[in-house]
């Protein structure tokens, strides 16, 4: 009985997940959280730019998970990473809706509020990463590659077009690409490991 | 829909392009709830994210930079500066030799003037030696009165100075595109070259030489120093007639070994 336990838990890794916040065992959701924090963070984080707004939408994606799958939702529990995420964004698209309808209101009520602006630390993460950007920059073995990054990242130019006007394979440009973000993680964690030990 | 695994989220590159906004709606959706429980994905999107907004903060920084840079070449550019300098530099040059040649000959004036004082004073001097003594004297009148012409004009400003700016077509050898032309008026007295050269390390003088055409030299010097990664060489505008012209430019003491290659062509307006 055991073997067929864990055998049914690996093919149906969120369905005893799924059982336990319907049976409303409290660990269970923290479970929740621990295996999706993450992902809803970086999807929320996606469409929504305001930590603020962030950490508010995401205490409501898992308010919401849990109170659907205790209503039933989703019905086939392997589908519950897609349904937190879809519940994700759609909160977060919804949170945009709602913010732009205010500044709408704000502007014919004359009480619309200046931009603040970046913070001192949104500008010293900013001088961060484009120091690290102009390293992976650096580091590109070809100009071509280099030009791959801009027209992608800051053009924002479809792959098809940069591939074509370039002379590039699919291939190719998923190395370049694929390369470059290997190369930025690495000096990521290099920079955070000399913080680290700088300030231990 | 088929659960995404992460060989083909990887194969796709879809991090990267997930975080350009690249993916349609339906592509994006699998992929999310992929991504939601995928370590390996969320490592990738965080580094292209972070990547992104680098490109662009330094971009940005760049943007700054270049526009910066294009309201200082707004002011007149060193190299112009250089040029000017150079070519006052040249004039300063026959002025002192002018006023050195003037000063001689004025001395020779006087001595020539003394000699014939000290002649006419003795008796019955044969008159053909007078003759030849007066002619001499006159002679020397004349070369100071044209030398101080030449001192005085020479002491006046250079002005509408023509600078020809070049840059290097190639390596000396071989030949190279179509040659800069340059209109001179042909009463230009002066002409500056104006040469870019790439600094070569260790290299503290520069030697130039100019040849026509027909590869006959018409001027070479050594001795000269970079400025602002450029040499300048004022030369006489007789130098200079209308015609193709190559000036090349070698490390001064590796015995003329040309460098870096100039083609220009002077022509009239």
């Amino acid at each position: 009985m055991a073997v067929t336990e864990a055998a049914f838990s690996a093919a149906h890794p969120h369905a005893v997940l799924v059982a336990r916040i319907r049976a409303r065992e409290e660990q269970a959701a923290a479970e929740l959280v621990q295996r999706f924090g993450r992902g809803v963070s970086v999807i929320l984080r996606r469409v929504v730019r305001e930590p603020a707004a962030v950490d508010d939408l995401y205490q409501d994606t898992f308010r919401l998970t849990i109170e659907k799958i205790r209503r039933g939702d989703p019905r086939d529990p392997d589908r519950l990473p897609g349904f937190v995420a879809s519940l994700a964004r759609n909160l977060a698209i919804d949170h945009l809706r709602r913010r732009s309808r205010r500044k709408v209101e704000d502007v014919e009520t004359a009480e619309s509020f200046a931009d603040p602006g970046p913070s001192p630390l949104d500008r010293l993460l900013d001088r961060e990463r484009a120091t690290l950007a102009r390293q992976v920059i650096d580091d590109l073995g070809s100009d071509r590659d280099r030009e791959v990054l801009y027209r992608f990242y800051i053009a924002e130019e479809d792959k098809d077009v940069i591939c074509r006007q370039l002379d590039l394979t699919s291939l190719h440009f998923n190395r370049v690409l694929h390369r470059a973000r290997q190369r930025y993680r690495e000096l990521f964690e290099a920079a955070v490991r000399r913080t680290a030990g700088g300030s231990a | 829909m088929n659960a995404m695994d992460h060989e083909q989220a990887e194969g796709g590159e879809l991090p990267s392009r997930y975080v350009a906004g690249e993916l349609e709606e339906g592509e994006r959706t699998e992929f999310e709830a992929h991504l939601i429980e995928c370590h390996q994905c969320l490592d990738g999107v965080e580094a292209a994210e972070g990547l992104r907004l680098g490109l662009l903060a330094s971009s940005a920084a760049d943007t700054v930079r270049i526009a910066v840079t294009r309201r200082r070449r707004e002011r007149p550019s060193p190299r112009f500066v250089m040029a000017l300098a150079a070519a006052l530099a040249c004039w300063l040059v026959p002025l002192v030799f002018l006023a050195l040649s003037a000063s001689r000959k004025e001395r020779e004036l006087s001595t020539a003037l003394a000699a014939l004082e000290a002649e006419r004073a003795r008796p019955a001097p044969a008159a053909s030696a007078a003759a030849a003594d007066s002619g001499e004297a006159a002679r020397l009148r004349d070369e100071n009165a044209r030398l101080a012409a030449a001192l005085a004009e020479a002491r006046g400003p250079q002005v509408n100075l023509p600078v020809l700016l070049l840059s290097a077509v190639r390596s000396a050898s071989g030949d190279g595109p179509a040659p800069a032309r340059f209109a001179l008026d042909p009463a230009a007295a002066w002409v500056v070259l104006s040469l870019e050269v790439e600094a070569e390390t260790g290299v503290r003088a520069y030697a130039v030489a100019v040849a026509d055409g027909r590869g006959q030299e018409v001027w070479k010097g050594g001795g000269l120093r970079l400025h602002d990664d450029t040499l300048t060489v004022a030369l006489p505008g007789a130098l200079l007639p209308p015609g193709r012209y190559r000036a090349t430019v070698s490390a001064d003491g590796r015995g003329g070994r040309a460098g870096a290659a100039y083609a220009f062509e002077v022509a009239r307006p």
